[in-house]
């Protein structure tokens, strides 16, 4: 166990040092560190604040039975506007090669938005209905006898 | 000798305040309990080292699959004397690309969460403890840099957002991707203890259906994972081409039905007229017009673009086999091709065919697709399309040929 720690270790320092020697000679190492700086940064000062605000939010709106559902709808809504925020966006979009990001990115935004909220609402009616069902079995025994 | 090996101990475990001197240390401890009490507090009660656990295992799945497939495909573009890339399997490359990309996207909520998952120790307090702290901190901090750094170029690349990047791409995405990996392998050696205890058999379950909290947070990533696939894949994967909803490309979106890297204005090459000749250099050079071209005896082939960016698209090209060109000027065999373009400039104007796709009867230099002449965009008057490269180094505009040992 020790052994294959260390050797991770010594692979993996090996690996870095090699990545940033390739850095600094083939690339430009303070823009890119720069860049790497901004994105910690970026998601440190601005995105986790900003996600947990959201959830704060959502849990004194939602009812507490429901809200693991829409935890749910809000962690899949975040991934899929950060993945393609860029796309969306579409500042890389150029007329002079209409086949590069054909398509209408906002629609498709929305589009699957909607779908992943009507799969929330969808498994919050579920829940509900799990529960109540839930709450009325233990009663049903007992009256039996 | 022992006394600086103990010396060396004392370094690597001391408390960093009690090496300041009395007076600064006193201040230091007063400022430091008022920073403390003004820390965020956390209260998830769904964050939990067994969570972490199960998304670090998740990551150290995603990172070296994108590390190897994107390895794979820098060879090709870039290789090294011991490196030889077959022509067959036909689909390899279009699977191993596809795969580099769509494993980034999926890697985008599985990261997130991560992060998310650690996020208290942000501000744990004190901020070093001693030296072997220290040290397993900025570990983290390039761990960290490279993971987010390397995710969100890679998506920028595929939404040809450059501008954000005051470097070149690809070099960059490679260099980072060795710090990545590295900084990975030094995490997994530090905490696989964590990991083992966290997921042994039978943990101290803080109860309080934690494990039924536990699952629904992964749950939650798991299903951001697959609706971000789900919605792009299908640029690289036809049958999901209809889901393809926020993916930079569409297999069947562009000229005559077949998406396009680099068009005709922006390469900035013009249309090719009766002048146009076909220049082979080898043991017997040749120079050979449009009409003399398509004289030659001509095959259709099926095989796939496949761009580095993930998307791929079959089309059905028809052309001179690159081996007829060969013989033509008396390559011998084991002959490499240097395929030099009409484009005057850009990083991809000219590229070397590997012997192994020289030999292949299947690589053609095609002058027309699906049926119809060659669209400018596809390289009119002819392109290189050969089984299993990169769609970059399938040269488009040709008009040089080199014949190479």
């Amino acid at each position: 166990m020790r052994a294959v720690r260390a050797a991770l270790v010594a692979l993996g320092l090996a690996g870095v040092g090699y990545g940033a020697l390739g850095l600094a000679t083939e690339s430009r190492p303070v823009s890119v560190g720069l860049f790497a700086v901004v994105a910690i940064l970026g998601h440190d000062l601005l995105l986790a604040p900003l996600a947990l605000l959201v959830a704060v939010l959502a849990r004194r709106v939602v009812p507490a039975d429901l809200y693991p559902v829409v935890r749910g709808g809000l962690i899949v809504t975040g991934a899929v506007v950060l993945a393609f925020l860029p796309t969306v966006l579409g500042f890389g979009h150029r007329t002079t090669n209409p086949s590069a990001l054909p398509l209408d990115y906002p629609l498709g935004l929305a589009v699957t938005l909607a779908a992943v909220w009507l799969v929330t609402a969808a498994l919050a009616v579920l829940r509900r209905r799990h529960r109540r069902t839930d709450a009325s079995a233990p009663s049903r025994p007992r009256a039996k006898p | 000798m022992v006394r600086r090996a103990d010396r060396l101990r004392r370094l690597w475990t001391a408390d960093p305040v009690a090496l300041l001197p009395r007076p600064v240390r006193r201040r230091a401890a007063t400022i430091g309990a008022l920073v403390r009490d003004r820390l965020p507090v956390f209260g998830s009660s769904l964050r939990s080292t067994r969570v972490t656990s199960w998304l670090g295992i998740a990551l150290a799945v995603t990172f070296p699959v994108c590390f190897a497939t994107g390895l794979v495909s820098h060879l090709i573009q870039h290789p090294p004397g011991w490196f030889d890339w077959p022509s067959t399997p036909t689909q390899l490359y279009r699977v191993t690309q596809g795969v580099h990309v769509a494993t980034g996207i999926a890697t985008v909520p599985i990261l997130l969460a991560k992060l998310w998952s650690v996020y208290p120790k942000l501000f744990e307090w004190p901020p070093v403890r001693n030296l072997a702290h220290l040290l397993s901190r900025l570990s983290v901090f390039v761990l960290i840099g490279a993971a987010l750094a390397q995710v969100t170029t890679g998506i920028l690349n595929i939404a040809r957002w450059y501008p954000p990047m005051p470097f070149f791409f690809t070099v960059a995405h490679h260099w980072l991707a060795w710090i990545a990996i590295g900084a990975l392998l030094v995490h997994i050696a530090v905490q696989l203890p964590t990991v083992r205890t966290a997921l042994a058999r039978h943990p101290a379950d803080p109860g309080g259906g934690h494990a039924v909290r536990r699952r629904g947070v992964l749950s939650a990533v798991g299903a951001a994972v697959g609706v971000v696939t789900l919605v792009s894949v299908g640029q690289t994967v036809r049958p999901l081409s209809r889901l393809d909803l926020l993916a930079p490309r569409r297999p069947d979106i562009g000229p005559q039905h077949l998406p396009v890297n680099k068009s005709a204005v922006e390469a900035g090459v013009s249309r090719a007229d009766d002048r146009y000749r076909l220049r082979i250099d080898g043991p017997r050079p040749r120079t050979l017009t449009l009409a003399e071209l398509t004289a030659l005896p001509q095959r259709t082939v099926a095989l796939p673009i496949a761009c580095v960016e993930g998307w791929s698209a079959t089309g059905h090209w028809t052309g001179v086999p690159i081996r007829h060109l060969l013989a033509l000027v008396g390559a011998p065999p084991g002959s490499r091709l240097r395929v030099s373009s009409a484009q005057r400039g850009g990083l991809y104007r000219a590229a070397t065919l590997p012997a192994a796709h020289c030999r292949d009867p299947r690589s053609l230099l095609a002058l027309r697709l699906n049926g119809a002449e060659l669209d400018l965009d596809h390289g009119y008057p002819c392109r290189v399309i050969a089984p299993n490269l990169p769609g970059v180094l399938q040269t488009k505009w040709v008009e040089h040929l080199v014949v190479l040992p």
